[in-house]
């Protein structure tokens, strides 16, 4: 008997083909962020030290004055923002590449450039986040809480979304094609 | 007025609640309470409870109606509705002794909030792409 209906029909549509490629990495990506590299926190620290930095010479190229020390930067006179393990755009990173990584075509060369280029776009987007810190501590004190809770919602995923959908027009795939066995609206 | 709710029902019911049932059971505690999250400490990786209909909802909501997807809309509100007893139930297994849960919880946490995110994104990548701006 030829059982291939049955076969073609538990088949994943390419969508949840793609939604559960992503689900793994994504899944994979939470175990060895949280269980080695954040224990690690070597590349934490870099990118912690080198964005505070970058931040420090950003704000004082523009003319503030500015206290710098490994992880801390303040506008001097204000007791200033530390920049901590884990608040410093890795785990945005890794949210951007599982997209990247998961969806279906585009030529290997290309992705692997724009996973690049997002990386550096996200780093240098946190570098101005840390500028927003240290300047919101200086200028409006009391909403530093709202500013640290929304910052990321302003700053990081109007950026990851964009690239996201810059990824989705690059790669070969026809997006409605590739929705096809989904049904959006009721 | 999200978010007052949600540090009404954090402060007021889930932390008091928990701090109490907790405080037999000294390897399981709550700590880092915030307006709308709180940690779960213990002989494994922190779990970070977040109460549902966080930011990451209205951001995914925010790409659903305009992408006009109903169906996602209901599907995303109904799962945080959910949440909320799957939540409170997983905090229970914890404090019960099942520490693994806490893997799943954490896997959990990672996991749903960027599959609705990517979901909402193509379904407005698939509006845009039926819509094509017209040039002159």
């Amino acid at each position: 008997m030829n059982f291939s209906f049955i076969k073609e029909s538990l088949r994943p549509s390419p969508l949840t083909r793609f939604l559960m490629v992503a689900g793994v990495i994504y899944g994979l990506w939470y175990l060895v962020y949280d269980y080695y590299l954040l224990p690690d926190g070597r590349l934490d620290e870099f990118l912690s030290l080198s964005g505070v930095n970058l931040a420090g010479g950003l704000l004082n190229l523009f003319g503030w004055e500015i206290y710098s020390d490994t992880r801390i930067l303040a506008v001097t006179g204000t007791s200033g923002v530390e920049i901590q393990n884990g608040c410093n755009g890795l785990e945005l990173i890794g949210l951007y590449m599982g997209f990247i990584i998961a969806y279906p075509g585009g030529p290997i060369q290309k992705r692997v450039a724009f996973l690049a280029g997002g990386i550096i776009l996200l780093f240098f987007a946190n570098v101005f986040r840390i500028m927003i810190f240290a300047l919101s501590i200086y200028y409006v004190p009391t909403f530093w809480e709202q500013v640290h809770t929304y910052s990321s919602y302003f700053i990081f995923y109007p950026i990851v979304l964009t690239l996201w959908y810059l990824w989705t027009s690059i790669s070969d795939q026809e997006i409605p094609l590739f929705l096809s066995g989904y049904s959006s609206t009721s | 007025m999200v978010r007052p709710v949600q540090e009404e029902i954090i402060t007021k019911l889930i932390v008091p609640y928990f701090e109490n049932k907790l405080s037999t059971n000294n390897q399981v505690s709550i700590s880092g309470v915030t307006v709308d999250e709180f940690l779960l400490i213990g002989p494994f990786k922190p779990v970070r409870i977040e109460l549902p209909f966080n930011g990451w909802f209205w951001l995914t909501l925010g790409l659903f109606i305009p992408a006009d997807s109903k169906r996602m809309i209901k599907i995303l509100t109904l799962y945080h509705l959910a949440l909320f007893f799957i939540l409170l139930i997983s905090i229970q297994i914890i404090a019960e002794g099942t520490f693994a849960w806490s893997v799943v919880l954490n896997i959990h946490e990672h996991v749903y909030k960027v599959l609705f995110l990517i979901i909402a994104l193509l379904n407005l990548v698939r509006v845009l792409s039926r819509n094509p701006r017209k040039g002159s």
